[in-house]
């Protein structure tokens, strides 16, 4: 805990230390978010193919 | 093993560790962040940057893994012509370079208070940044194809030109005389790094290995979907 509070309290590299946590986090949620935004219209059109294939 | 090269198998292969291997990921980057920002003290030089190091390390890593990854599948793929390794290689290209843009972001960040300045046409940032562009030119050339057999073959193409680069990151803070520290872990010899800021590091590393299976086994996935939608069109239209 301690080393956290001096993490807090050092206001000369705080904000490098954040913002590098936050762009990359930032970015990789935003890869997990849209690849699987992506697979899941990919399924459903895949699914209704398949239905409309077997009309 | 040689199972799973069955786009079919590897799907359902896919479809039952991914579940476990998406939460892991989240699992293991709270306990990641908790040894980072709580158990790790800052360094005597660097002092609180060093945080940015477990961010920044474990992206490296992925950024060179993934290339080589990539670069083992265009050679199946030229060599075999089996289509998996194709679908892996696309898929691997926009991960590789989102964790290679990642490594730069985080290393310029840790480079202004460190060096006193966010860039510097170093050996190791060049040579990271050429990385970049690899990344890009394989998904621009994969995907500027009609015919996704000939992006794919052009883009395995440029991957095995492009593995020279590898050993020139790797290696290049050895061979020229560069701002950039060099490897503070190597496989030949006891890291040169605290326990306690190895930790998080080891943590950190796995935590972003998880994370970039559980997002190639969902490209993955959509890749073989794309494949399969674009059979069942062509036979509708025939």
């Amino acid at each position: 805990m301690n080393y956290f509070l001096e993490l807090l309290e050092s206001e000369k590299h705080l904000s490098y230390v954040m913002s590098s946590y936050l762009i990359a986090f930032f970015i990789i949620v935003l890869l997990v978010v849209s690849s699987k935004i992506e697979n899941k219209k990919l399924k459903k059109k895949y699914q209704d193919m398949i239905k409309e294939d077997e009309k | 093993m040689f199972n799973l090269s069955n786009p079919k198998k590897f799907q359902n292969f896919s479809d039952t560790i991914y579940p476990w291997v998406f939460y892991g990921s989240f699992i293991s980057v709270v306990i990641g962040l908790y040894f980072s920002f709580f158990k790790s003290p800052p360094d005597y030089l660097q002092g609180e940057t060093v945080r940015i190091m477990y961010v920044h390390v474990p992206c490296a890593w992925l950024s060179l893994q993934i290339y080589l990854i990539m670069a083992i599948c265009s050679f199946v793929s030229i060599v075999y012509k089996h289509p998996l390794a194709d679908i892996i290689s696309r898929s691997c290209a926009p991960i590789g370079a989102c964790f290679t843009l990642i490594t730069l972001i985080t290393g310029s960040i840790w480079g202004k208070p460190t060096w006193g300045t966010w860039w510097v046409w170093d050996a190791r940032l060049t040579s990271e940044l050429i990385l970049l562009f690899i990344y890009l030119g394989h998904i621009l050339i994969s995907n500027s194809f009609e015919d996704v057999r000939k992006g794919d073959k052009n883009a395995a193409i440029l991957t095995l030109v492009g593995v020279i680069n590898l050993p020139i990151i790797k290696w290049s803070v050895d061979w020229w005389n560069t701002l950039h520290q060099t490897a503070s872990i190597s496989k030949f010899s006891s890291p040169s790094i605290d326990p306690l800021m190895l930790t998080p590091l080891l943590i950190m590393t796995s935590s972003m290995m998880l994370f970039f299976i559980s997002i190639l086994l969902n490209r993955v996935s959509s890749e073989v979907l794309k494949r399969k939608i674009e059979i069942i069109r062509i036979n509708q239209n025939n």
